[in-house]
This record gives structure tokens, C-alpha cells and sequence, in this order.
């Protein structure tokens, strides 16, 4: 493992609390490897042992003695972790002005026909954008990571992954969003688009949206899990007709936590 | 190591290494001093640096490092003060504890 997949893959184990301590904690991690230096690297993951112990450790708030343990109070249950390690199969199409940090072999090809920007199959790696533009940006992917990183600016935005982090970052669609995500987690620091449908199956999804909670009219359901927006909370559904944007949820077995920007 | 680490005495240890440096220190340098002293996993350190900034025991601050982001951490009047509690109490614990194998030993 590398000291990238690591920080990656702690990322998505701590998608269950709030941003702020979420990145403060990455931030810690980060500076931590730059201080040990490259060749210190391999030597510090062992010594950390794995993601999924830092982020135990985070999560109960640290200290080796049970008697004087304290216990961060946990937002939502705990999230599914995938437990398939971070593949990205993305093949990407057309024109490079997509970041890439690879594990493994690689080939891509990123293809932009009629201002269409597609991400679909292909081999492994992980996968960052900077800011992009276009009419219509598609995703497919079956297991890996996407991070935006910039600002996305569409006309309509679908997302389709099977198993792995979706970090949609700051996202605006003037016309639909649509994500759909069978075993993962999604998050999305700013999602501005009138009409938004999130599908996730078994996972976790966490976003902000712009606007106010009076904007957005709403459809959620959660099969087993809990299910928050805004400040209503539900075990099983949600439902406010009023309201100009729409927002379609739907959950299986996991948490969705929706915030309004405004 | 033959005797566990308990939360006190982390936070102590920690305490005290970060509150030798007038100016603080950052993550990385706080780890490998405690270590030196305590034998203690470098995943610890985060939340124990964590729940003491939320304590008000330490603060933090940031100061540019080879053009990149490095947080400090710093002692605040309440940390020094919670150490001088802590110097009593392990004197207290430890005069308590030596005592008894002193006088076991014979010595």
C-alpha cells in the first residue's frame, strides 16, 4: 500500500463524521507522512497498521487503557466499509486534463465528443479531476475512486458505480444530477442542480446542497439505516412536497445525511 | 513494555514533551519524542493531541514548512496548569509505589 491509497482509503472511513474533523484528521495524516519523509513511508504505514485501525483509533477518541476511554459520539451508525480494496476500473476517454495517480497498470483514454465529458471502464488507479465544463459528464465505474477536486460545471451529471468513494466536491448541473452507487460512498461538498436523484444500495451518502432547505421538495427513503435532511430525521422516509428543487433519495441498508448550504 | 499506558499518563507525557518547546511543535516531532519516553503506537497520538486541543490544553497554529501547511501544537495556561497537577499526582503515585518495593527489597 502506498501513502496515497492509505490516505484514500481513511478517507472513506471517516466519511461518518463532520467534515471539519473528518479533514483535520487527513490533514494531521498527510503532514505526518511529509515529516517522516518518502523513505520513512513504508515504515510509518506499518507502524499506523492499517486504515481501518487509525480510524478506530479516531473514532473512539484514542488511549490504550479501556479504563480511561472516551468515546466520540457518533453521528449516524457506522458506515458499510467496503471491503474490497479501492480498484478504480476507469477507463477515461478523450482529452487529459484529468490528474492521475495510478496503482498498477494503467491505460486510459478520456474522449470528449459534443462537449460530453465520459468516464467508463477500464483498468485500475485512482482518479482525481480539477475543474471541468461541460454539457453532459457521465461516470461508470465498477469499483474505485473519483474525487473532484475543482469545480464542475454541467449541464446535466450521472454517476453509475458499483463498488468504491464518489467524492463529487463542488458540483453544479443547471439541468439533473443522477448517482447511483450499488456498495459505496458518496459525498458531495456542494451540489447545485434542480432536479437531484441519489440511489445508493448498500453505503453511505453524505452531502451539502446549495440553497436553502426551503429551495427543495423531497422524496427519501431508507430501507435499513437512517435517513437525515436538513433537520428531519427518519428511520424510514421523508417526504416535503412544497419546494422548486427536487431531491429523490433512496437508501437501502446505510445513512444518508443531506445539508443545505443555506 | 511490562505496564500499560493509561490515558493520564499519555496526556501528561504528552503534555510535557509539547510544553518543553516555547513555540510548540508539530505531529510527527511530538511522536517520536513520546516515544522515546513511552512505548506507545503512532496511531495514538492524533486523538490524544486532539481531545487535549478540545480540552484547551493545547492550541494550534500554522506555520509554513517547505512551502507546504505544518500545524503546530502549544501549551496553553490550562495545559500547564493540568501538568502541575499531573507532576503532583505521579509524584505521589510513584513515591507511594517505590517505597513499597524499596522496603520488599530490603533495601
Amino acid at each position: 500500500m502506498s501513502k496515497q491509497e492509505f490516505l484514500y482509503h481513511l478517507e472513506t472511513l471517516l466519511m461518518d463524521l463532520p467534515r471539519e474533523e473528518r479533514e483535520d484528521a487527513l490533514d494531521y495524516y498527510e503532514q505526518y507522512f511529509e515529516a517522516a519523509g518518502p523513505e520513512r513511508e513504508a515504515e510509518v504505514i506499518r507502524e499506523l497498521g492499517s486504515p481501518e485501525r487509525v480510524s478506530e483509533m479516531i473514532h473512539s477518541g484514542g488511549s490504550q487503557d479501556s479504563a480511561g476511554r472516551r468515546v466520540y459520539e457518533r453521528p449516524v451508525p457506522p458506515p458499510r466499509k467496503s471491503r474490497a480494496p479501492l480498484w478504480i476500473a476507469l477507463g477515461v476517454i478523450g482529452v487529459g486534463f484529468v490528474l492521475l495517480l495510478a496503482v498498477g497498470f494503467l491505460s486510459f483514454a478520456e474522449l470528449r465528443t459534443e462537449n460530453t465529458v465520459r468516464y467508463s471502464t477500464g483498468n485500475s488507479g485512482y482518479f482525481e479531476t480539477g475543474n471541468l465544463e461541460a454539457e453532459m459528464l457521465s461516470v461508470t465505474l465498477p469499483d474505485g475512486l473519483w474525487k473532484n477536486n475543482g469545480t464542475i460545471t454541467v449541464g446535466t451529471a450521472a454517476f453509475e458505480m458499483n463498488d468504491g468513494y464518489l467524492a463529487a466536491g463542488k458540483l453544479k448541473a443547471s439541468k439533473a444530477l443522477t448517482i447511483s452507487v450499488k456498495d459505496g460512498v458518496i459525498s458531495g461538498d456542494r451540489l447545485d442542480s434542480p432536479e437531484i436523484s441519489i440511489e445508493c444500495h448498500d453505503g453511505l451518502v453524505r452531502g451539502t446542497l446549495a440553497g436553502t432547505q426551503e429551495e427543495y421538495g423531497w422524496q427519501a427513503s431508507v430501507g435499513d439505516g437512517i435517513l437525515e435532511i436538513g433537520d428531519q430525521r427518519s428511520w424510514n422516509s421523508l417526504e416535503k412536497d412544497q419546494g422548486e428543487r427536487r431531491l429523490e433519495l433512496s437508501v437501502n441498508d446505510g445513512a444518508a445525511k443531506i445539508e443545505f448550504e443555506g | 513494555m511490562v505496564f500499560n499506558t493509561g490515558a493520564a499518563l499519555l496526556d501528561a507525557v504528552v503534555l510535557a514533551v509539547v510544553g518543553k518547546e516555547e513555540d510548540g511543535t508539530y505531529g510527527y516531532k511530538i511522536t517520536q519524542d513520546v516515544r522515546k519516553v513511552l512505548d506507545i503506537s503512532e496511531s495514538t497520538m492524533y486523538p490524544v493531541l486532539r481531545r487535549l486541543q478540545k480540552d484547551g490544553c493545547l492550541s494550534t497554529y500554522d506555520r509554513e514548512f517547505g512551502g507546504r501547511n505544518r500545524r503546530y501544537y502549544k501549551i496553553t495556561e490550562q495545559g500547564q496548569a493540568q501538568l502541575r497537577l499531573y507532576r503532583i499526582e505521579w509524584k505521589n503515585y510513584t513515591e507511594k509505589i517505590n517505597r513499597l518495593f524499596c522496603e520488599e527489597e530490603g533495601i
